[in-house]
């Protein structure tokens, strides 16, 4: 009995068992593309610190009044960073990102710690002229070998919420 | 005179409770202290008021679950308390909706009327579409509509407190780049998937009578990915606007989480009826394998495509884009579909024999190969609109559905795949003759 139940569904049966073995293999190069992409044995143990986010001035390139969490979409935002703490010869750049999409929202590097100046701000790009989207963003200090990053040494986060 | 008990009260509503109803509670337990936890992790790791909406998240979930039982026992079950079921699951959804608006609200200051405007009739018909494809045994609207809804507000909910965690445990230490995109597409792709699968799994577990078979599956698990879709577009239009409607409410309409969801749904309903309980399990686990990885094939490779700097080119890639990765993947949904919808035909043509050769009346054997074909049916029903106006053709709907509704419990009473008594079937018997005979039940 059991044979003639599987014989009536054994098409789907077969078909869906198929399908999830295709699965496993496209998640099979999605992990050897992860692993090409973050090579082990790559962390040296330095950290950056990131100071915070502060309003930006477009016109004079500067930060203004005190630090927040969150800024609202009509309001121009930037990181500073304490390049100074890091070894003025490690290659390092500062980036935005936009949420969990990493898309890059601007940013400094790479270039010498010891050549930004000891708190140059980072000022977040919004992708329009119509203000900076809501979300999540990502400010992150990354040490890099040639052109590619390969070690993360800072990262902060901060809202950006609608409203006029 | 002592009153006396109908002799098919044991059938439906039915008085034996499953040990999948447990598993089933176990299954929601489990998904609401996960949220409890993991909100309490993304409020101490994240420090951020923005994860305060998933503590509400946590109270929409429990909220909307205590809702969609409610409807479901006073609808299924216990009709006799219907209304105060109705009413009391009516406060909760009403009091979930409340929050969730004023969540919404609250992070993106406005909540976007236009994008629920435009996307509730695309949503609405896509919906409508794959309910009418399931042409031999339609599922019920309140099923349909429950299974949208917790694609819309919990699975979208659980998603983004699992993957606020994976953020901020995982992602956290990855570089930005190519690696972190393969890590937060596998993120999205399991953290998504799994709370849509756990949707369709409490359908399975909790409403069997009216989970059939792979066709069943693929039509909720669709209907939870519509819902999702429908939610992920009224945000994204808040960022992307007028652009995001297009390519989720058209273009990716069935292309994207109504297909991965479907592929967890055929993989449920085949687990559905095969024998044995590793066969069940390889199954359930292949459509969630292949479900996660068609959406992560889908979120870390959609980058590689070429992005014309021409905009009719662009426009042209997109769709290009979205038949490339999310086709193959629809093609396989669609296969299924059709070879499930196969499987019930032949089925069904074989117990409507056996049923009209009881001689019980409830199938007349020059009824069979009517019922057996859809286009017949609906030649039938359109010959008795024109003889006997709008209240013939209803009745022989009514009859047409209560018939194939018993074949199928035949079927699946064959397949030794129901467990519920055999007074069911009798009783499902009697409501075709009562509906053929014009008797009020």
């Amino acid at each position: 009995m059991p044979d003639q139940r599987l014989a009536e569904v054994r098409p789907v049966f077969r078909f869906i068992v198929a399908l999830g073995a295709a699965g496993l293999v496209i998640l099979g190069v999605g992990l050897l593309q992860f692993i090409n992409f973050e090579p082990p044995g790559q962390h040296t143990g330095l950290q950056a610190r990131i100071l915070g986010f502060w309003d930006y001035d477009q016109k004079t390139g500067a930060i203004t009044g005190d630090p927040k969490d969150h800024f609202k979409t009509t309001e121009r935002l930037a990181a500073e960073v304490d390049w100074a703490a890091l070894p003025p010869d490690l290659l390092v750049g500062g980036h935005w990102f936009l949420g969990g999409f990493a898309l890059d929202a601007g940013g400094v590097g790479p270039a010498r710690a010891g050549d930004f100046g000891p708190k140059p701000a980072v000022p977040l790009q919004p992708p329009s002229d119509r203000g900076t989207p809501p979300g999540r963003y990502t400010f992150v200090v990354e040490r890099y070998s040639g052109l590619k990053p390969v070690e993360v040494l800072a990262r902060a986060s901060v809202l950006v919420i609608g409203g006029r | 005179m002592a009153s006396v008990q109908p002799l098919y009260q044991a059938a439906n509503p039915r008085p034996h409770r499953p040990p999948r109803y447990w598993l089933a509670l176990a299954l929601g337990g489990a998904v609401v202290a996960a949220m409890l936890v993991g909100s309490i992790i993304d409020l101490v790791a994240l420090r951020s008021t923005i994860v305060l909406l998933d503590l509400l998240g946590v109270v929409i979930v429990g909220l909307i679950t205590f809702g969609s039982w409610l409807v479901i026992v006073g609808v299924d079950r216990r009709p006799d308390i219907r209304r105060r079921h109705l009413v009391v699951a009516g406060i909760a959804l009403s009091l979930a909706l409340g929050i969730w608006l004023l969540g919404v609200n609250l992070l993106y200051a406005g909540l976007n009327f236009a994008g629920v405007l435009l996307s509730l009739p695309t949503t609405g018909l896509a919906l409508y579409l794959i309910r009418r494809l399931d042409y031999n045994e339609r599922e019920p609207w309140r099923l349909i509509l429950v299974a949208a809804g917790w694609g819309a507000v919990v699975a979208t909910t659980l998603a983004i407190i699992f993957e606020a965690m994976w953020s901020f445990s995982i992602d956290g230490g990855l570089i930005p780049g190519p690696g972190l995109q393969v890590s937060t597409a596998f993120s999205a792709a399991l953290l998504e998937e799994t709370p849509k699968g756990v949707a369709v799994m409490l359908l399975f577990m909790v409403m069997r009578n009216e989970f059939d078979d792979v066709v069943d599956g693929i039509v909720y698990g669709a209907a939870v990915g519509l819902g999702f879709n429908f939610m992920e577009t009224v945000v994204y239009m808040s960022v992307g606007g007028f652009g995001q409607w297009i390519f989720r409410q058209w273009l990716g309409l069935f292309l994207g989480h109504a297909t991965y969801t479907a592929l967890i749904g055929a993989g449920i309903g085949i687990a559905r009826q095969v024998p044995g309980l590793g066969r069940k399990a390889l199954t359930i686990l292949s459509g969630f394998i292949i479900a996660v990885a068609a959406h992560f094939a889908w979120d870390a490779w959609i980058w590689y495509f070429p992005r014309p700097s021409d905009p009719g080119l662009l426009l042209l890639s997109i769709p290009a884009q979205y038949l490339a990765v999310d086709g193959p993947f629809f093609i396989a949904v669609a296969a299924m579909f059709i070879l499930g919808l196969r499987i019930e035909g032949r089925a069904l043509a074989r117990e409507l024999a056996s049923e009209a050769a009881t001689g019980s009346g409830a199938v007349l054997p020059q009824e069979v190969p009517v019922l057996v074909s859809p286009a017949r049916r609906f030649e039938a029903r359109m010959r008795m609109l024109s003889s006997r106006g709008l209240q013939g053709y209803l009745w022989l709907r009514r009859l047409q559905r209560a018939q194939l509704d018993l074949v199928l419990e035949r079927w699946h009473r064959a397949r030794l795949e129901i467990d519920e008594p055999l007074e069911a079937e009798l009783r499902l018997r009697d409501k075709v003759l009562a509906i053929r005979y014009g008797v009020r039940t």
